[in-house]
């Protein structure tokens, strides 16, 4: 450090501030923690796409309910003030002996309209109340809300890294398996990867199964496993066929059929990629027919 | 891609020609379009890809308390996921999380109960002694009292240090990311380094 040092003091200027706030050493970040707090924030967004959908739908659904029973009132308490006024202009004529036995069932009539309108009004603002959570629920553009965490009872605002899914014991729907899978993938070892995606994908359906089945697919393609993985894109096509990965799968599978000597299959298979969106799903599909159409028959 | 074919008779190997565009394979740009989709893979791929940035620039925003990081860490990406389609591309991708991760550290220092002013933190450090010898014991007080002032500045100065001299984010973007006009970014900057010297060197008065 430059300067004197006096009663303690020393002089820093601003490349030296610099530096020593750089060589600030933060805490450790293993990777293993990293991957649990991975896992976690998957399963926490699964969670709050879910509950996003369940409280639209149900918001939806009881304001469609509250909307035609506010209608069924108000027909009624229209339905019993024509009443009242059929009956009011039956009263004020002459009235034979009957007619006033007429009244007090008309006049007993009246009172339940107005009971009811209260409550049909009273209706109106919760349905109204359900609206602005039912656009809060939707995802907007804005920082975080913690307290929207729904992966369980926790008393710390920001406590998002679930610690009961640490190891997967929690059952959270294949996400620590998928997260195996892309870390094996990561490293190149595409069998463990298959294998581990094989386990996401596997049991009850969920937001990851479309995913973790493709990406079994492509890693047992990467580990020179063909015939599995032809298999296994098969299967993903044809159990998600309306799957934003359907073109990429469809190359894929389209090749692997160029390698076992099926050029029809093949054609088929790459001609179903042409539309695909992206433009190097496209290119890969028409490099496919070009490479098809130039191989012997 | 082409595929290549022999011109000779018998059955040719023609090369496997992979779709690029793995997650691990696309740009932070393209994984944070991914995830505005809601692509899960690419979501993850983005956390594996900038969790250690963000906890690296977190430890320098909100302290050293692992629990407190991990929250942070967590919050802001819940934050990323739900802010995706709102990205416009004024500033890169780790800039624009960043500055999401500033906000989420506001709020959260906001709720916080702080018994101890900073003042008080610094107080419990001891005064560097006149020619002391042992200069890694030196050293080490001294990066105490760093980590202390930076906890100490007012959080816009400290958000400003932290991305444009520690981060080395240009002024240009993190103006762009932090809604403020890019003279103010300087000016912040060298206020907060002012005040961190002014914290390191004098201490409480």
């Amino acid at each position: 450090m430059s300067g004197p040092p006096s009663r303690g003091r020393r002089v820093l200027d601003d490349e030296q501030l610099v530096a020593l706030a750089k060589s600030l050493p933060p805490p450790d970040f293993a990777d293993a923690r990293r991957e649990e707090m991975r896992t976690a924030f998957l399963s926490t967004v699964r969670g709050l796409r879910s509950g996003a959908r369940t409280r639209t739908s149900a918001g939806r659904a009881r304001r469609r309910r509250l909307l035609l029973i506010g209608a069924l009132l108000c027909a009624g308490a229209g339905a019993a003030a024509a009443a009242w006024r059929i009956g009011s202009a039956s009263v004020s004529r002459p009235a034979p002996t009957d007619k006033p036995a007429q009244r007090p069932t008309v006049a007993a009539e009246r009172p339940a309209a107005p009971l009811q309108a209260p409550a049909a009004q009273g209706n109106a603002p919760a349905a109204q109340a359900d609206a602005p959570a039912a656009q809060a629920d939707a995802p907007t553009p804005e920082e975080a809300q913690p307290q929207r965490h729904v992966s369980g009872p926790r008393p710390r605002k920001l406590a998002l890294v679930d610690r009961r899914e640490i190891g997967g014991r929690s059952g959270d729907g294949g996400g620590s398996a998928f997260a195996r899978g892309w870390s094996a993938l990561g490293s190149g070892d595409f069998s463990t990867a298959a294998a581990a995606f094989g386990r996401a994908a596997a049991g009850k359906d969920n937001p990851l199964t479309e995913d973790a089945l493709f990406w079994r697919g492509a890693a047992l393609d990467r580990a020179g496993r063909f015939v599995a993985a032809g298999q296994a894109l098969s299967d993903f096509l044809a159990r998600y066929p309306d799957s934003e990965r359907k073109g990429e799968a469809s190359v894929i599978l389209g090749w692997l059929l160029v390698r076992a000597g099926e050029p029809g299959e093949a054609r088929e298979r790459f001609v179903r990629a042409l539309d695909d969106p992206a433009e190097r799903v496209r290119g890969s599909a028409r490099a496919g027919l070009d490479a098809v159409a130039a191989s012997p028959r | 891609m082409t595929g290549k074919a022999g011109k000779n008779a018998g059955p040719k190997l023609v090369p496997l020609r992979r779709v690029e565009g793995l997650p691990s394979e696309m740009s932070d740009e393209a994984l944070l379009a991914a995830c505005a989709l809601g692509d899960s893979a690419a979501l993850g791929a983005l956390y594996d890809r900038l969790s250690p940035h963000l906890w690296r620039f977190l430890s320098r925003l909100a302290g050293d308390r692992i629990e407190e990081l991990e929250d942070l860490v967590q919050a802001t990406f819940v934050a990323v996921h739900r802010s995706a389609p709102s990205f416009r591309g004024t500033s890169s991708v780790r800039t624009w999380v960043f500055a999401i991760a500033a906000n989420v550290t506001r709020r959260h220092l906001r709720d916080e109960v702080r018994r101890r002013s900073a003042f008080d933190r610094l107080a419990k450090l001891p005064v560097l002694p006149v020619g002391r010898p042992d200069e890694s014991v030196e050293q080490r007080e001294l990066m105490r009292r760093m980590r202390a002032a930076l906890t100490a500045l007012p959080h816009d100065l400290r958000v400003t240090l932290v991305m444009c001299d520690l981060e080395d984010i240009p002024g240009r973007e993190a103006a762009a990311v932090l809604a403020v006009p890019e003279g103010t970014v300087y000016r912040r900057v060298h206020e907060a380094r002012r005040a961190l010297r002014d914290l390191i060197e004098e201490g409480p008065r």
